[in-house]
């Protein structure tokens, strides 16, 4: 992927690069608003990390909001050091995808990042979701595996739909907590680990193969391994 | 008020003496409302005296003219009836009728030559046709003021017809003096007056500043005594106490927080520190040092989940989050919660009970009820014991009620006073994972909401009933 | 009349500049009404009337006609010619009737 990181902050834009790239991606750096904003604008990418507070005049949210007036619907993650909630709000509102907070594990930005460009592309009605030998119909809400039918909760199911909408990308507790329960905060204990596991009992453990993969430090990963 | 601008502080001991004498004079308010008072005062006596003058002195001159111009008619008429000789007679029954002895007449030719009247000459200064003079005659040993008009008529004579005004002029002085004495009169009274509303003022707003001032110099205890009169000044000092009240709370989660910050947080950095220093001394392998590393990133993430939690606490105390209320449905958000921590209560071998009506409506921010309703049953789960029952349940009406009980220890009846406190263990809890800020948290939100946080003894275990107005 | 007293201001300031203004011109017009030859003609006048007259007067105006000739010739001018002309005015009233 082509990924454009605008962070002014030397250490974490080379610590956010060096990262992108290891993982495979073709990261190109500004390291103010305007200059975030003419290459932006100038060139095409599959993904934005943007961060709100830029010096030079335009900071986060007017290169986003120009952008989005350009017709430019590139994808774009937010970074940030606030941490109040109006401001992931206002965030949204100007046309961001995703935001996250400083101080941030890369495992989490670059689950993220990879999330946004698929979300971009799948946006078509879907009716069922494949991986592997998992089949999920989206119509009927039922999910088969191996043609065997399994025996789902309304929100196991939800989990599942999201694990398998980001097939084959890490999905981390965070997002599985924002995207699937509509949670936008740390709890204590650790509830997603609970629910993936009693997933797992169902989805996983009665095959030969497990879809569902623990990545260390990240989160989880729905991935048919062929 | 006498007294500069408050610090921006609080604390600052500039004793309020020094500060008074600083102030300048000039901006007092209460002198200001005084110099009002007394301009107000006096303008309207000066419209009054102005009026009064008027009426009086205004009225005998305008009588005067009014008399002239009546009698120059009457005269007129004559002359266009008679002629010069209608005229003179006319002229000389007059006078011979005017027993106020007041009127004033003069008949020349055009040589100035007297024809007719009571003056013996033409006077100096009577220039234009149909203008007013006023002009000193004499009389027999006496001085005298005439008012007169002249009117210059066919065949080259002209005439003035006038009036004695001496005895009005008088008392037109009298009077103007009169009302310019009552104007000073009105500036003394008006200046005492004036000195007396500033002292009401002062009087008024001396308890306030007296507060005012002892707080600034560090005393927060104090709060603005009422009269009880209900006024606008008893609901200033109303207002000004919530208002120190709240100062008050804030101050105390402050002092809290560097109290907490200093003793709580280090414990975690100092151990993260050791940790990482341990592992340059003493790692063997690279992956020791990775594991390390790993352990520090643990630990620090650790510190700045309990720094996102205090912004987050200190957020909700500010109250601007207020403005973002929106009517919601508690049911719903209670059932996705039961949903989410049910897994956890199931793993761990207790019974999740749930209690709710279908629609609970309540005003308030759906995040944070979230959020406070989580960190109670995360602490009801992580403080039960296995077998045990959570209760998950809640009412509506006024206030709505949410309530969270356990099975587990509890909090002695002692602590639970300062449970809500930012970073306070219960003895009992010292070694128990958590940063001690949940029920600081619960408790903002609560507060925020206009409610409150009660814990009570479940018999056994804790009961946490979450109040929003 | 009350005497300077008091505190005078600009209309008597305004008259006394006048007069000191016209001390150094000609003296002031006089009122010829003031004499005693007014008296007499007044005087003259009011027994013209009586004697004119077709009903018998009221005695006032008799008395106010020797009041006031006896005021001027003791040289209370202004208040003798003040009666004869009453005893005027009361002619011409019952004239008029």
């Amino acid at each position: 992927m082509r990924i454009l990181v605008v962070e002014d902050d030397r250490d974490v834009a080379g610590f956010v690069l060096k990262g992108l790239r290891e993982a495979g991606h073709v990261v190109e750096h500004a390291g103010n608003g305007r200059d975030g904003l003419f290459m932006a604008a100038s060139e095409g990418f599959d993904a934005i990390i943007l961060d709100r507070m830029l010096p030079g005049g335009i900071d986060g949210l007017r290169l986003l909001e120009t952008l989005r007036s350009q017709n430019n619907n590139t994808p774009v993650l937010f970074l940030s050091a606030m941490a109040q909630v109006d401001d992931r709000v206002r965030g949204l509102k100007a046309g961001g995808d995703d935001y996250l907070t400083k101080p941030f594990a890369f495992a989490e930005l670059l689950a993220r990042v990879e999330a946004l460009t698929r979300r971009g592309k799948s946006e078509g009605p879907a009716t069922r979701l494949c991986v592997g030998d998992l089949e999920m119909d989206l119509l009927s809400r039922t999910v088969k595996r191996g043609g065997a039918k399994i025996d789902l909760q309304p929100r196991e199911f939800r989990l599942l739909e999201y694990l398998m909408r980001h097939a084959g990308q890490v999905v981390t507790r965070t997002m599985l907590l924002e995207g699937v329960w509509d949670y936008h905060f740390d709890p204590q204990t650790n509830v997603i680990d609970v629910h993936v596991s009693r997933l797992r009992q169902k989805v996983d453990k009665p095959f030969p193969s497990p879809l569902i993969h623990t990545v260390r430090n990240a989160g989880y990963m729905l991935r048919h391994d062929g | 008020m006498d007294q500069a601008t408050p610090p921006a502080t609080l604390g600052t001991a500039a004793p309020p003496v020094a500060r008074h004498r600083q102030s300048g004079f000039i901006r007092s308010a209460g002198l200001r409302f005084a110099i009002l008072y007394a301009f107000l005062f006096g303008a309207s006596a000066l419209a009054l005296a102005l009026f009064l003058w008027w009426a009086t002195a205004g009225l005998l001159d305008r009588q005067t003219d009014a008399a002239i111009r009546a009698d120059a008619q009457g005269l007129a008429e004559r002359w266009e009836e008679g002629g010069i000789t209608a005229l003179i007679a006319t002229i000389q029954e007059r006078l011979a009728e005017n027993v106020d002895d007041d009127a004033i007449y003069l008949l020349v030719d055009r040589d100035l030559n007297r024809i007719a009247g009571n003056l013996n000459r033409w006077p100096n200064g009577v220039t234009m046709d149909r203008e007013w003079f006023e002009l000193p005659i004499e009389r027999p040993g006496l001085r005298s003021l005439a008012r007169i008009q002249r009117f210059d008529l066919h065949g080259g004579f002209h005439l003035l017809v006038g009036r004695d005004v001496q005895v009005r002029a008088q008392m037109r002085r009298l009077l103007t003096d009169a009302l310019l004495w009552g104007v000073v009169m009105v500036l003394v009274l008006g200046t005492a007056g004036a000195l007396v509303v500033r002292g009401v003022f002062r009087r008024a707003l001396a308890t306030i500043s007296a507060t005012a001032a002892a707080i600034s110099a560090g005393d927060l205890s104090r709060r603005v005594p009422l009269s009880g009169r209900s006024d606008e000044f008893d609901r200033l000092a109303e207002t000004i106490n919530e208002m120190l009240d709240r100062i008050g709370r804030l101050m105390d989660g402050v002092r809290q927080v560097s109290n907490a910050i200093a003793h709580d947080l280090r414990t975690p950095i100092t151990r993260a520190r050791a940790r990482l220093e341990d592992a340059t001394r003493n790692a063997q392998s690279a992956a020791d040092l990775h594991a390390a590393i790993e352990r520090a990133q643990a630990d620090l993430d650790g510190i700045v989940a309990v720094f996102h939690a205090l912004l987050r606490i200190a957020e909700i105390e500010a109250g601007t989050r207020r403005s973002a209320f929106a009517d919601l449905d508690l049911a719903p958000l209670l059932a996705d919660l039961a949903e989410l921590y049910g897994a956890v209560a199931e793993e761990r071998g207790l019974r999740l009970e749930l209690d709710w009506p279908e629609a609970l409506p309540v005003l308030g921010d759906r995040e944070l009820i979230q959020q406070a309703v989580a960190n109670l049953l995360d602490n009801a789960i992580k403080f039960s014991p296995p077998g045990g029952i959570v209760r998950l349940s809640a009412t509506g009406g006024m206030p709505v009620r949410i309530v969270v009980a356990d099975q587990g220890p509890g909090i002695a009846a002692a602590d639970r006073e300062r449970a809500t406190e930012r970073f306070f263990r219960a003895e009992a809890a010292r070694h128990t994972p958590g940063s001690g800020l949940g029920l600081a948290l619960v408790q903002a939100v609560a507060q925020l909401h206009g409610g409150t946080l009660l814990l009570a003894d479940n018999g056994p275990g804790l009961s946490a009933e979450l109040e929003l107005a | 009349m009350p005497q300077s007293v008091h505190m005078r201001l600009s209309p008597a300031v305004g008259a006394m500049l006048a007069g000191l203004a016209l001390m150094g011109q000609a003296p002031a017009a006089l009122v010829t009404t003031d004499t005693p030859d007014y008296c007499v003609q007044l005087r003259t006048l009011v027994g013209q009337e009586v004697h004119a007259a077709p009903v018998t007067p009221p005695p006032e105006v008799q008395l106010l006609s020797d009041e006031g000739q006896h005021m001027c010739d003791q040289g209370k001018v202004r208040g003798g010619i003040a009666r004869l002309r009453r005893a005027l005015v009361l002619m011409h009233q019952m004239q008029a009737k």
